[in-house]
């Protein structure tokens, strides 16, 4: 396909520029320069730290280039007007591509195209009826399936199709990028990403968009029941779960646990764990042992006071170390009791000797932390929209990696006591493959004599 | 044994391959008798391959926290040698061409080589990874890189027969490459378009968000554009020879920085 001249296509000047504007639409060497193009602006997406203020990065001191950066959003390059618009180009130029060659397609699928990728001519000395036998056996076996058969003025002509399938892969595969990029777009104009972080016990409606930190409200709300960290042995985190409700007008709607993988939807809101934060402490576990020997764990709030056991004191804590010292956990506690002055002293979960009060031995267990759970919340009318596009393209993968459309003819008249055999194929992949086989087959069949061969 | 010794053992079982190989070809005149051998040899280091894989998961289950073994960048290394090495077995059997195989072997041992530097240790998976999209991911995306690898071999191959008539004397037949370049990327393409599938679907389940413009999901873009590109200029404008092997090495440039470079990169995508 070379580019027409414009002096060429039209009698006026606007029948050319729209000739342009088609061919810039259909060629492929639009699509080349386009991805190619997308390639690079990706690149600098990447390579220039996105998100974050031009004035930071060393090289935009320059003020030329300083200005070009803002001119072309280098910091936010992939929603940035010339990026979008390749995005868009693009689709068109896929499109403007299929529209001109689906009738191709429809022609060759109802075998209109007679285009043949080579052809053989053979002559026998046997009978029509006699070769037509053999050679419709011969078809049959490479092609697979019963020929057409049509005669007409001494002339039999069969014919053979596989996998006209395959013909459909081509399209399958760019009407299922346009799709994707139809459902991107679908998400980009209507969709919302969000994060929310909740605290145990509490319950919102409210969460901050991303990236701009808006505050919006959601149509339902968010209970966190319970927030779980397991890790393995190891140390390394297993699960994060937490348990959650979501109501409506004070009535629950649903409820669940959302993990890492697993998130939970409803009507089209989906929440994500994200990440989580520790907030505070929900208990704290002690062990009191008495004089007696007898031996009391207790899970404690530590905002509250303690009655130590077997004594007339009561214990408070003042401040959790979570673990920022060798000696691992720690709270710092005071003792305060009627008959006695208030004492403030340490204790550590890995301490070996514990602090007595009035003879009552405590020792310092662990704690509960108190999270905050990290939501994802995300809301994407396009997201079936691209899983649809995704579909289709590998489908289209499929028919065109897997099936391959073959055509074979031959055609058989008789011309001065000789019979001449004509035979024609085409296929859309493996074409020396497709032709060796023919011949190699045809050569087993002793009666016919090779005459000569074109390629066309 | 575990798997890393074997994987050890396996880096070397490699090299010397290589090395045994080339001196035969290179003293030998005719190496046909041979070719058997070191085809039978390479299949049998490919099996033990395979086997060494089958253990580190089998090991896993047996710690407790079994897992398929491809959750960090010692075992996707250990795997993207392994799909190497399939790639160059199947054009081996496929074209009859051991050249592009001997040039494509020290990819597979610098790859697995390279395991010696990083921690090899059978970790329990994180959150994040605990999906079943991670097996489809990790399969597809670095069967397309084998693809890719093997195309590359090819190109540079013909890019330096067509460089010196000397050395293309002694190299595969330059159609033969070109045509080895554009097959394998015909596999690797769909493969890597899959790949990318599968890890937009796990990025949906796991961050909500199927697409988020990352630095590895940008590159493993701009290697899917490259590629694109590739086949079409092949396909619609009849590019062949050197500019597609160009392309072709280029785009496996694409590939090493989606899978090493981008972690120099601000990002996310940070469990290999």
């Amino acid at each position: 396909m070379s580019k027409p001249k414009s002096s060429e296509t039209g009698s006026s000047e606007s029948v050319s520029i729209l000739f342009e504007i088609k061919f810039f639409f259909t060629s492929v060497r639009t699509t080349i320069f386009l991805l190619f193009a997308i390639a690079i602006g990706a690149i600098l997406g990447t390579v220039i730290p996105q998100g974050e203020s031009l004035d930071r990065i060393a090289i935009f001191g320059n003020p030329f280039l300083f200005r070009l950066a803002v001119i072309i959003d280098l910091n936010n390059v992939f929603r940035s007007w010339w990026f979008v618009s390749l995005l868009s180009l693009l689709t068109l130029n896929i499109f403007g591509c299929l529209f001109q060659r689906i009738p191709l397609l429809l022609k060759e699928y109802h075998s209109e195209n007679t285009k043949m990728s080579f052809l053989l001519r053979f002559s026998s000395s046997l009978g029509t009826s006699e070769l037509k036998d053999q050679l419709l056996n011969f078809g049959r076996s490479i092609m697979g399936s019963s020929a057409e058969i049509a005669e007409s003025s001494g002339t039999v002509t069969c014919k053979w199709n596989k996998q006209k399938i395959h013909l459909l892969g081509f399209p399958l595969i760019h009407v299922g990028i346009i799709v994707i990029l139809l459902g991107g777009l679908l998400g980009g104009l209507w969709g919302y990403k969000g994060h929310a972080l909740i605290r145990e016990g509490d319950t919102t409606d409210k969460f901050t968009l991303i990236p701009t930190q808006e505050t919006q409200t959601l149509p339902f709300s968010i209970t966190v029941d319970d927030f779980t960290l397991l890790k393995y042995p190891t140390g390394e985190p297993k699960e994060f779960r937490s348990d959650v409700r979501l109501s409506q007008n004070g009535k629950d709607i649903q409820s669940g646990s959302i993990r890492v993988n697993h998130p939970l939807t409803y009507e089209g809101i989906s929440l994500f764990q994200a990440d989580y934060r520790v907030i505070g402490v929900k208990t704290v576990k002690l062990s009191f042992k008495l004089s007696d020997g007898a031996l009391e764990e207790k899970s404690v709030d530590p905002r509250q006071q303690i009655d130590i056991p077997g004594s007339q004191s009561k214990l408070k804590i003042r401040s959790l170390d979570p673990g920022t010292v060798a000696k691992g956990p720690g709270i710092q506690v005071s003792v305060v009791g009627q008959t006695r002055e208030p004492e403030s002293s340490s204790m550590y979960e890995k301490d070996t000797r514990p602090m007595a009060v009035d003879g009552t031995e405590i020792r310092f267990i662990g704690f509960t932390p108190m999270y905050a759970t990290g939501l994802q919340i995300g809301y994407d009318p396009g997201v079936y929209v691209v899983w649809l596009g995704c579909s289709l393209l590998v489908l289209g993968f499929i028919l065109t990696l897997f099936t391959n459309l073959q055509r074979l003819l031959i055609e058989i008249k008789a011309h001065e006591g000789t019979s001449i055999v004509v035979v024609s194929g085409r296929s859309r992949k493996l074409r020396r493959e497709f032709r060796e086989s023919i011949e190699l087959g045809l050569a087993r069949l002793a009666e016919l004599k090779r005459q000569n061969h074109h390629n066309q | 044994m575990t798997n890393v010794e074997i994987n050890t053992y396996l880096a070397f079982g490699y090299l010397g391959w290589i090395i045994v190989y080339l001196i035969t070809y290179v003293s030998l005149k005719d190496r046909s008798r041979l070719s058997i051998i070191f085809w039978t040899a390479l299949l049998v280091l490919w099996f033990v391959h395979t086997g060494s894989i089958a253990l580190r998961w089998a090991e896993s289950y047996w710690m407790g926290i079994g897992h398929a073994p491809l959750s960090n960048l010692y075992e996707s290394l250990v795997f993207f040698s392994w799909s190497v090495a399939l790639g160059l077995i199947v054009v081996w059997k496929k074209f009859g061409e051991d050249l592009v195989p001997l040039f494509g072997a020290p990819i597979v041992f610098l790859i697995l080589a390279s395991t010696f530097l990083i921690d090899p240790n059978i970790r329990p998976l994180i959150p994040a990874l605990q999906s079943n999209w991670l097996v489809a991911h990790v399969f597809t995306c670095f069967l397309g890189y084998a693809g890719f690898a093997v195309s590359f071999v090819a190109a540079i191959l013909l890019l330096v027969s067509r460089a010196s008539a000397n050395i293309a004397s002694v190299l595969p037949d330059k159609r033969l490459l070109d045509e080895i370049v554009y097959r394998s990327i015909l596999i690797g393409f769909p493969l890597l378009t899959l790949g990318i599938i599968t890890g937009a679907a796990w990025a949906e389940h796991a961050w909500g968000s199927y697409w988020s413009w990352d630095p590895k999901e940008t590159w493993s873009l701009i290697t899917w554009l490259v590629y694109a590109g590739f086949l079409h200029a092949r396909l619609s404008r009849g590019w062949s020879g050197r500019r597609t092997a160009l392309l072709s090495v280029i785009g496996f440039f694409a590939v090493m920085f989606t899978y090493f470079g981008v972690n120099y990169l601000p990002g996310l995508h940070s469990y290999f």
